[in-house]
């Protein structure tokens, strides 16, 4: 441990916290404010790492250009690429539409509300972006729940872990299993090939345990809904030719590159292209509101925290982790439960994406290089699960559940941090411990 | 008194804010009745007008003109700050989201932009009791 290993794993800290408080700064000798935002931050602990000398320009070149199957710039196209379809799909009432054609289809039963509410989240969740269906399905339960006279936290609850858990599923599902799965080389069938069944019984035991938790709050009758879904989309043909490239996307996704001779990113850019041109001709001027909610910010947040974990990674701190993780590495059952309750926790307390950087470069480090490649696997999807499950326990775990309680927050609804984390901690272990589990068995059958 | 006002309403606003904006008006001023949605559907549309009607309501009993504006945005701060500059507002009007613990401190505050960043006099209302 030398200096500057003190000065990366504080600066490490410091940028965390810029990142969740997003302070208002003032600029001095003028009367206006600058804002650094979440997407921001990990620069400013970049720019004090340069300043510091903790850091080179070549630390700061491998960040962006990566190493040992992670290439940064790749993920950032495919997570903003794929951000871009769901995006414009959200932009024509599709997800409004959809969300209250299941709550009609419920009629006049809370209970059968509560799944296919549920029903519908995992499919959204399963083929698009997890914060899109966050932002759009939480509106829409709130409404419909508040107009059929129920409580909305069972509804609410159940939607935002239900995102977190199937998000696990599919490799596009969320960007913290982008960047395990390349640094695995896991591809898109593989990625499912080992996270879907995880996926599923963990969401089905987080409905029955939240069922069990809720019943007394979800009545059998309610008010049918009277909305008409038709009056939510705002643009049919636009709806069925974002739903057409979605689903070619992903299909195309799901090839093994071999045949199409295309990378991933390369893949979701072109659909991305696609959707892009069609947004020009037909929105016209409308077009900047639709990239004004792509997620931009993730590009300068990914990049800096991929350089500020590559410090870490240079005075010791991954190592340090690796080591640690080793000496438990010669039991699969152990390394995969300590993986994935490490990590979640973990993501808890610093958010998913720098926790997943940063154990992505420990489980590539040398000091890990030993460990057999059962537990490797079973440590990076322990790592891809732990990352979406974080979340749930803690709401810092994710921007999106920053995002979801101040979206409730403006509605009158407040949730406390203590009150989500007591579901949290009620639930999330049990789910966790099925997910492992399931892992655990599918590497002694499959491993 | 002011010419131009936007009054900003959410699900979570109270009948006091309105209360407050209608005694800062004269007979004259314009009221914006602003409400920031993520979606600007039909259903969208219809939705907010009946769950606001009451406000528009308060200042027709008061003789003020008021009209309810739905703006598209995910972005609610910046949108009434660019609304304002588009009508040329001379006052924005908001309550105050008491927030608590770590999700207080952490939390955006929307009225706190306001301030730093409107161009025109914020008045921000905190019902009497309420935590900052």
């Amino acid at each position: 441990m030398d200096i500057f290993s003190i000065v990366s794993i504080l600066t490490f800290i410091f940028t965390i916290f810029l990142a969740f408080k997003q302070p208002m700064v003032k600029i001095p000798f003028t009367s206006r404010y600058v804002k650094i935002s979440h997407g921001w931050a990990p620069l400013v602990g970049v720019a004090i790492l340069l300043a510091t000398f903790t850091i080179n320009l070549n630390t700061v070149a491998g960040g962006i250009v990566g190493s040992g199957g992670v290439k940064p710039w790749a993920i950032i196209i495919l997570i903003v690429s794929l951000s871009y379809v769901c995006v414009s799909l959200d932009h024509t009432g599709f997800f409004e539409y959809i969300s209250l054609k299941v709550a009609r289809a419920s009629k006049n039963s809370g209970r059968r509300l509560f799944l296919y509410f549920f029903l519908i989240t995992t499919l959204l969740t399963l083929f698009t972006d997890n914060d899109i269906v966050i932002l759009t399905m939480t509106l829409i339960i709130f409404y419909v729940t508040k107009n059929a006279g129920m409580n909305p936290i069972p509804f609410l609850f159940m939607q935002f872990f239900t995102v977190n858990i199937f998000g696990t599923a599919l490799y596009i599902g969320n960007p913290t299993n982008i960047i395990a799965a390349d640094a695995y080389g896991l591809g898109f069938v593989e990625f499912a090939k080992w996270m879907l069944l995880p996926a599923l019984l963990a969401g089905l035991t987080c409905l029955a345990l939240f069922w069990f938790l809720f019943r007394k709050d979800v009545p059998k009758k309610i008010k049918p809904s009277k909305a008409e879904p038709r009056s939510a989309l705002k643009d049919r043909n636009g709806a069925i030719f974002g739903i057409t490239v979605l689903v070619l996307t992903i299909v195309f996704m799901s090839m093994p590159t071999s045949w199409t001779g295309v990378p991933l990113w390369g893949i979701a850019l072109f659909f991305c292209g696609i959707m892009l041109v069609h947004d020009a001709i037909a929105y016209r001027s409308k077009i900047s509101m639709i990239l004004s909610r792509v997620p931009w910010e993730v590009v300068p947040f990914l990049i800096g925290l991929f350089i500020i974990v590559e410090s870490l990674a240079v005075t010791g701190w991954t190592d340090l982790l690796a080591s640690q993780l080793a000496k438990i590495s010669g039991s699969t059952i152990v390394v995969v439960l300590g993986v994935c309750f490490l990590s979640s926790l973990m993501a808890g307390c610093m958010n998913n994406h720098p926790m997943s950087i940063f154990f992505v470069r420990a489980l590539q480090g040398p000091a890990f290089a030993t460990a057999s490649q059962t537990a490797k696997l079973g440590s990076t999807l322990a790592l891809i699960t732990g990352a979406s499950f974080g979340p749930n326990m803690i709401l810092m775990g994710s921007l999106a559940g920053i995002m979801w309680m101040k979206i409730l927050g403006d509605k009158g609804c407040n949730i406390t941090f203590s009150q989500f984390s007591k579901q949290g901690f009620r639930v999330m272990p049990i789910v966790a411990g099925v997910a492992c589990l399931t892992i655990l068995v599918e590497l002694a059958l499959m491993g | 008194m002011y010419k131009k006002m936007v009054l900003c309403i959410t699900d979570a606003t109270p009948e006091d804010v309105i209360k407050i904006a209608v005694k800062l008006c004269e007979k004259t001023t314009q009221v914006y009745v602003l409400n920031v949605v993520h979606n600007l559907s039909d259903f969208v549309k219809k939705d907010v007008s009946e769950r606001f009607s009451w406000v528009t309501k308060l200042f027709k009993n008061a003789k003020i003109k008021s009209s309810l504006e739905l703006v598209e945005s995910t972005d609610v701060k910046t949108a009434i700050i660019s609304f304002a500059k588009k009508k040329s507002c001379d006052v924005i009007v908001t309550g105050t989201i008491p927030k608590k613990g770590v999700a207080g401190y952490l939390s955006e505050s929307v009225s706190d932009y306001l301030v730093k960043n409107a161009p025109c006099t914020v008045v921000l209302v905190r019902k009497a009791g309420q935590p900052v």
